[in-house]
């Protein structure tokens, strides 16, 4: 089992495939984060007409876990989407967990800036998916705070308290994804951590 | 000092967290992640009369660090918050918890229960109902009035509405459905009912619903799993809450081993979840846990620890107005003290409770505790007062056949204990005309009684006999033997009477059989005082019959009996006949005492049989008297080769012994293993080891030696084997022949 995940991790350096996935509350807007990240990916190779549901003014919830791919410089990102109301035994993560989390190399944790409530359940979500061994140089975990055009009810301080260098998460940004504030700086950091995590696995 | 904006109206508000009076609420919250913060209640007034609620999360510095809520509230102005903290301090207990559960709209509409708090059980379903009504959708108010409605007896009247599968009252309508309409569709009902995104403490309720509809349709293996599931998820769990409702499904758990027999065991459940009822006064668990513990105390003898817990249930029962369970507890206490041989004081309380408005404005309540009136006065010998009761009974109108027929079974024990010929006649021209029931296996059996008790009157004793061996052919089939020490012992007195008439032998033996069947059934009801009589009485059986070797040695036993179970009377009796007999004088007065103990023995209140194991035959030995042919069965499912190893070793000892008088009166041994049962007949013998001596199988074995016996190629061993091994197969369960 070990030679086998090994050889998967050689397979994901040599087709510069970065595995993320997209966690959090539901209603926390993950699902429209996911379609932004596909909008604004020029290369996409996903469902391309499920990009127009951000059009749409009412952004269905996932209903269990959607698989989208995308290229972005010369990085193929294969975005994990799972659902966010969790029903204990029903959600994804309570049946695939060690198959979907031992196969993901950045964890995005969402929550909504305007919900306290979903940035506390974020350590539930960090127990949820066991992540308190995982080691640092070969998997990422980016914090996003979504929903910025709405008013704002979790201060930037309390953020800081989890976010940054030798905390909780790596980084820490900022979107809209109705609004696409935030997007490429959220796909920069992306890459940013992708590539550095396929240098540490080519090494 | 904390300074935020209020999100309302962007007034900047102020708050010390160390200054309790500059906000209304505050709770420790926060996680191992972002630390521990506090939530704070903070409420401002407007110009407008309205105050502003502004719930934050702080630091331990007081930093402002998150907005949880906001929201205005018209109503729960300066002392809302104060009314709040006061109501759940005084709704009952019971349903406290839930009030966590509710939403602010929610909590403004409980608030607006009128003061003072200190309401009445009824009163307060009352005004929840009121709350209820006027709120159709709130979840939590329907479930406030339903879930006390329900703990105070109200559910006949709860029954009468309507519940969606989504309701969070649901799990009580099952709960009432499984109480008063049980029906094996609600298993599956109960099975699919689910809370999943409810919060923690309706998925509690739910598998309280579910620990009650599954002990109510006996599916105890589905209670297992769901009290491990339970506890795997709520086990650690310390709140009281949580923890309440684990006692709760403990209750139901352990009330199935009752059921299944297992007593102790459904003690060591029961007992704690009844003393924690009573720790945290949660009135429903006292109640619920206290009837399931009263019934396993009354089943293991404990007669006294059993009303003392009843007391407890009827004062809790008190406590909540509920007059209908009142009544019943009540009822049931009298019925332990009637076993405690406190008739009047039985007789006192059961006339008392008659009188209660409940009892009289409820017909079938009314009717089944005059029924037990009229059982408590035939107990208790007075067999005039309860004949009259049970005649006026009768000229109720619209009576139920059950409880018709319940009646007429007092009737007819008062027939045949007084040998009276024209109570019989009351009894046969008030049968039911029912034409369903008289197609039943128990109208049946009634009617062959009531043909023997005439026979009997008729001193015909051939014909007391076939209505009797009629009569328990039918009771064997359809497994009903709650009358079936009463058929043996009667059973044994006709054939006895056949003896004295034509002094065949083969007639004592009959009575010897059936005696020792009645005993078998006072064994397994540890039923002492009887067991000890039937000993006493076979050793008067052989007085009369000019055995005394038998005599003394049916005596001896009775005495050990009665020394061993301190039955200090009978033990003076025997001694005195253990003495006439060493005289030589017992023939004088042995024909008064069988007499007597007859008539004692038969026509007497059926004891509720107690719930007992499954019995299992491990393995069965079955050969000719001269062992020129032989087969040992082995239980297919139940049995292994140690338990047929121990019935071959025990088979050769029993041979190896020879035919003594000591073999000839032995039929059965309880050993480590359970009991060995022994059978025979002229050309054959079944020797068979089961896990208890029970009645059914000890029957099941004697009916398969005639049958042997009969069998035409008996002397052709090939066809013999196959023939025994279809009879043992179809008569008791699979069993495999062993080399």
């Amino acid at each position: 089992m070990v030679e086998l995940n090994k050889f998967i991790e050689k397979l994901k350096s040599l087709r510069n495939i970065v595995r993320i996935t997209v966690v959090g509350d539901g209603a926390v807007g993950k699902t429209t984060l996911v379609r932004a990240l596909l909008r604004k990916t020029k290369n996409c190779s996903g469902n391309h007409s499920n990009i127009n549901l951000i059009e749409e003014k009412e952004i269905k919830r996932t209903p269990f876990i959607e698989i989208e791919s995308w290229t972005y410089k010369d990085l193929i990102i294969q975005c994990y989407d799972l659902a966010g109301q969790r029903i204990p035994g029903a959600h994804p993560l309570d049946i695939l967990q060690s198959q979907v989390i031992s196969s993901i190399d950045i964890f995005i944790f969402v929550f909504s800036v305007d919900r306290y409530k979903s940035f506390e359940n974020l350590n539930n979500w960090r127990t949820l998916m066991n992540l308190n061994n995982m080691r640092r140089d070969n998997s990422g975990l980016i914090l996003v705070g979504n929903k910025i055009d709405l008013e704002r009810n979790v201060s930037r301080g309390l953020v800081q308290l989890i976010a940054g260098e030798d905390r909780y998460f790596h980084s820490y940004v900022e979107t809209s994804a109705t609004k696409e504030i935030g997007i490429e700086e959220l796909l920069d950091e992306i890459v940013n951590v992708g590539k550095k995590i396929l240098t540490f696995n080519n090494s | 000092m904390t300074l935020i904006n209020c999100k309302l109206c962007n007034e900047k508000i102020s708050f010390d967290l160390h200054n309790a009076g500059t906000y209304l609420h505050i709770t420790e919250s926060g996680n191992p992640m972002i630390g521990k913060l506090y939530t704070v209640r903070v409420g401002h007034q407007t110009g407008s009369g309205s105050l502003h609620i502004n719930v934050v999360v702080i630091d331990q510095r007081g930093e402002y660090r998150a907005h949880k809520d906001y929201y205005e509230d018209k109503q729960l102005k300066d002392k809302a918050a104060d009314i709040w903290e006061k109501l759940i301090h005084q709704i009952p207990i019971e349903i406290r918890a839930y009030l966590s559960l509710a939403n602010n709209e929610e909590k403004k509409i409980i608030s607006s229960i009128p003061e003072p708090f200190t309401k009445s059980a009824n009163e307060w379903y009352d005004v929840l109902t009121n709350l209820k009504n006027e709120n159709p959708n709130s979840q939590l108010l329907n479930l406030l009035s339903v879930k006390w409605g329900f703990i105070i007896g109200k559910g006949k009247q709860l029954l009468q509405n309507t519940y969606s599968p989504s309701s969070w009252s649901y799990p009580i309508y099952l709960r009432l459905q499984a109480r008063f309409a049980p029906r094996p569709e609600l298993v599956e009902i109960a099975k699919n009912m689910k809370f999943p995104s409810a919060p923690p403490l309706m998925q509690l309720e739910e598998s309280i619903a579910k620990a009650e509809t599954y002990l109510r349709l006996t599916e105890y293996k589905l209670i297992e799993e769901l009290y491990n599931e339970s506890l795997r998820k709520w086990g650690n769990e310390t709140s009281v809450e949580m923890k309440t409702g684990l006692m709760l499904i403990q209750g139901y758990y352990g009330f199935g081993f009752y059921f299944l027999g297992n007593i102790n065991k459904g003690i060591k459940l029961i007992e704690p979840a009844f003393n924690f009822g009573q720790i945290v006064e949660n009135r429903e668990v006292i109640s619920v846990t206290g009837n399931f513990y009263a019934a396993v105390l009354q089943s293991s003898g404990e007669l006294e620890k059993t009303l003392q817990t009843y007391n407890i249930v009827l004062d809790v029962s008190e406590d909540m107005g509920d007059e209908r369970t009142k009544a019943v507890i009540s009822t049931n206490m009298s019925i332990v003290e009637s076993k405690q041989g406190l008739y009047d004081q039985a007789l006192k309380r059961q006339r008392a409770i008659l009188e209660s408005p409940v009892v009289k404005d409820e017909f079938f309540l009314k009717v089944s505790l005059q029924s037990i009136i009229a059982e408590t006065l035939f107990i208790a010998e007075h067999y005039d007062e309860s004949k009259e009761l049970c005649q006026a009974i009768l000229l109720e109108k619209n009576m139920p056949t059950n409880y018709k027929f319940d009646t007429l079974s007092t009737l007819k024990k008062i027939a045949g204990k007084t040998d009276s010929p024209e109570l019989l006649e009351v009894v046969t021209n008030n049968l039911p005309d029912d034409k369903e029931f008289l197609e039943t296996p128990v109208y049946k059996i009634f009617n062959y009684d009531l043909q023997a008790i005439n026979a009997k009157l008729h001193e015909n004793w051939h014909e007391l006999i076939e209505c009797l061996k009629n009569e328990r052919d039918i009771m064997f089939k359809n497994k009903l033997i709650e009358d079936a020490s009463d058929i043996e012992i009667r059973l044994a007195d006709g054939y006895f009477k056949q003896y004295q008439k034509f002094e065949k032998l083969e007639y004592l033996n009959h009575a010897y059989s059936h005696l020792d069947l009645a005993k078998i059934i006072a064994i397994e009801q540890q039923n002492h005082l009887d067991h000890c009589r039937l000993v006493m009485l076979k050793g008067f059986l052989a007085s009369e019959s000019k055995l005394s070797e038998q005599a003394e040695t049916n005596f001896k036993e009775a005495l050990k009996i009665a020394r061993v179970y301190k039955l200090a009377n009978l033990e003076n009796q025997i001694i005195q006949q253990l003495d006439l007999l060493k005289k030589g004088s017992i023939e004088k007065s042995a024909g008064s005492f069988l007499r007597k103990l007859f008539k004692r023995l038969t026509f007497r209140k059926v004891e509720e049989s107690k719930p007992k194991q499954k019995n299992i035959i491990y393995a069965v030995y079955i050969g000719t008297q001269d062992s020129t042919w032989m087969m040992i069965l082995q239980n297919e499912k139940d049995g292994n080769p140690e338990y047929t190893n121990y019935l071959l070793g025990f088979r050769d000892l029993w041979n190896y012994l020879g035919t003594d008088n000591i073999q000839q009166q032995v039929n059965y041994f309880t050993v480590s293993k359970g009991a060995v049962l022994i059978e025979k007949s002229l050309n054959f013998q079944l020797i068979a080891l089961s896990n208890q001596l029970d009645y059914l199988t000890r029957l099941t074995l004697q009916n398969l030696l005639p049958k042997i016996e009969n069998f035409s190629y008996k002397n052709i061993p090939e066809k013999l084997t196959e023939h025994v091994l279809e009879m043992i197969n179809s008569n008791i369960t699979n069993f495999t022949k062993v080399k």
